[in-house]
């Protein structure tokens, strides 16, 4: 065995461990920081995307398309302004749908949200596209006050089939709400996970929801005691919060009804996949300035190398100027310097990349347990790999300046005697 | 006294070297021959150009005017990378305090001076060890900081010669050493030359290692007046 560039240099890190170590820590943070914002930006525009399935209209009372995807779709909020029943019927008369699907929120259990819709939920709507629902157990509801629970509703509230629960009136963040606790719903099924936002949701008949709020007008008005059955409703109780639709694969017809209904001033309509993309735009511009924050992270990263380096040079300035004087040229010494620069960043952009995959499958825990959806932030091979060849790049470059003072150490004056 | 060839291994014509900014000489040596084998000791007062002579003929400093030549080439007329892979190859250096490589074992001090001599790689280890048993150093693979003094002068021995130079250039080795020592290390350092059949020439300030050698110089007699050159 004989001693390599690779020896010395590896050797002159390990002299300088601590100091090495905390750089390379320094490098990583740097780039998996980087790594989790690319990818979780397009992870997060994905996973969105997916979320609306395969509706085509999203039709509603709120206050713009924004609201009424994110209230309709993501759960952010029960919908303010309600629809009649009888409204949807004489809708679904005008217009060309291939199939329609009335939702009614407003409710939750401890905290999730309780969304009252049809069979045609189950049977029309596909979660994402290309992948319709299926179950984990049981079966969907068949009849009021069954309730078919998301996969991870069913994981954090530890729901099974039979388990009999009550719901409470309003958003699951709403203020005011009050319970049901006079009806109860029996668990008739569990969802296969969707990796969407109705994951954390519960799903019952549209008449189980209108009973619960039919009993609350009727128990003000005659007192408690009193028992509300289907019977019991009026067209005022019969209430949907968004409308769910298709025209299916006749995109000119799409577009033609899209155009009537948004000259409707009664309708906020939107096209939900649109939706998102304008979302991502808005959202863009904060992604944006992330991005910047972290390339300044690296630079400073990259500063931070440079730092190191210099200070080791004082130290090395003896060991260069030893290995001049055994035959090293000025050049050798500079490309010392800077593969040892090189290794720092080679060794910080995979521990980045290993920090950031890590990272992401903690941050996609917290985002599919708090907000049901899945994003997965991964980024093509090409893409890591380019992340950690500018890793690389960029301490080298922050190698050249040490390299220049190691290329310039004067040997004659290194190597006098100390004191 | 050693067997010496009649050829010069170092020659030195005319030398001339002054500091930057400096009206005084530092060195100036008509001139000087050393044959193959000979071991010579320079000795002076302090600031007399004994270290300095010892990089002109390293070819770490450049002369003013004048030429050195080691074996027969003119060190200085090497330009970068050439100089140093001949000083590589054909100079060995020994100095007051050993500079040896920290951090790294003893045989990899050794490996370090043969990274840069024509000997073949694979045949860097078989050198190396050779070398460190003829000089009784039965560590390789220990700490250089964790030798004695002791230890670490017959390491630079060892690294000086692992490259079978032309020329061993020793400025003050024995400096670092209690006197009883210094002669120990100081026979260690001639008869490591002389298996090799390399020249010697050693700096030093002590007198009594002054007639172990087979020429002396005064550097001060070598010219006599610097400012009048």
């Amino acid at each position: 065995m004989a001693l390599s560039d690779w020896n010395i240099v590896t050797c002159s890190m390990r002299s300088r461990w601590f100091s090495t170590v905390l750089t390379i820590l320094t490098v990583a943070i740097a780039s998996g920081l980087m790594t989790l914002l690319i990818s979780m930006r397009s992870a997060g525009e994905d996973s969105f995307r997916r979320g609306t399935g395969n509706v085509q209209i999203l039709i509603s009372k709120e206050p713009g398309p924004l609201a009424s995807v994110l209230n309709s779709m993501f759960y952010a909020d029960a919908p303010g302004n309600p629809i009649l029943y009888t409204q949807y019927e004489e809708l679904i008369l005008a217009y060309p749908f291939a199939w329609t699907i009335p939702t009614q929120l407003g409710d939750s259990y401890r905290g999730s949200p309780v969304m009252g819709t049809t069979e045609a939920f189950f049977e029309s709507f596909e979660p994402a596209m290309g992948q319709r629902w299926s179950l984990a157990s049981g079966s969907y509801f068949a009849s009021p006050f069954e309730v078919v629970v998301g996969s991870a509703a069913a994981k954090v509230h530890g729901l099974k089939i039979g388990d009999s629960i009550t719901l409470e009136h309003g958003a699951p963040r709403a203020m005011g709400g009050h319970d049901h606790g006079e009806f109860a719903f029996t668990v008739v099924g569990v969802l296969d996970p969707t990796a969407t936002a109705h994951d954390r949701a519960l799903f019952t008949s549209l008449e189980s929801s209108w009973i619960l709020h039919a009993h609350d007008r009727r128990e003000s008005r005659l007192g408690h005691g009193i028992t509300t059955t289907i019977d019991d409703l009026t067209d005022a109780d019969r209430q949907i919060t968004g409308i769910y639709a298709s025209i299916g694969s006749r995109k000119a017809a799409l577009v033609q009804v899209l155009g009537m209904l948004r000259s409707d001033p009664n309708w906020t309509v939107a096209s939900p996949s649109s939706t998102v993309g304008n979302l991502f735009t808005v959202v863009s511009n904060i992604d944006q300035v992330l991005l910047a924050m972290a390339i300044a992270v690296m630079c400073s990263s990259g500063i931070s190398i440079l730092v190191a380096l210099y200070n080791s040079m004082e130290q090395r300035r003896r060991q260069i100027a030893v290995l001049r004087v055994l035959g090293a040229s000025k050049m050798r010494v500079f490309n010392l310097v800077l593969t040892e620069s090189a290794i720092i960043g080679t060794l910080g952009g995979f521990a980045g990349l290993g920090l950031a995959v890590t990272a992401g499958k903690v941050v996609s825990g917290i985002l599919h347990a708090r907000v049901g959806i899945v994003v997965e932030p991964t980024l093509p091979m090409d893409g890591y790999l380019m992340i950690v060849l500018a890793t690389i790049a960029l301490s080298c470059l922050a190698g050249v300046i040490p390299a220049l003072i190691a290329y310039r150490t004067e040997v004659v004056r290194s190597l006098r005697p100390i004191g | 006294m050693s067997m010496q060839s009649t050829e010069p291994v170092v020659e030195i014509k005319s030398l001339r070297y002054r500091y930057p900014r400096s009206e005084r000489w530092a060195v100036v040596i008509e001139a000087l021959e050393i044959k193959s084998a000979e071991q010579i000791v320079l000795t002076g007062q302090s600031g007399c150009g004994k270290s300095t002579l010892l990089h002109l003929i390293a070819g770490l400093m450049n002369p003013t005017s004048g030429t050195i030549k080691v074996q027969g080439t003119n060190v200085h007329a090497l330009r970068g990378s050439k100089r140093d892979r001949f000083r590589g190859r054909h100079i060995g250096m020994v100095f007051q305090t050993f500079q040896l490589l920290h951090g790294f074992t003893v045989v990899e001090n050794v490996y370090a001076s043969l990274m840069f001599s024509e000997l073949p790689r694979r045949a860097h280890r078989e050198r190396a060890m050779a070398l460190l048993e003829t000089l009784g150093i039965n560590r390789p693979d220990a700490r250089i900081q964790d030798l004695s003094v002791g230890q670490q002068q017959r390491v630079a021995v060892a690294r000086a010669v692992a490259c079978a130079p032309s020329v061993v250039l020793a400025d003050e080795p024995t400096a670092a050493l209690d006197p009883e020592f210094a002669i120990a290390a100081m026979d260690l350092l001639q008869d490591a030359c002389r298996s090799i059949g390399a020249a010697l020439i050693c700096v030093t300030h002590a007198p009594s290692l002054i007639e172990r050698f087979d020429r002396h110089h005064r550097l001060e007699d070598l010219v006599l007046d610097r400012s009048a050159v």
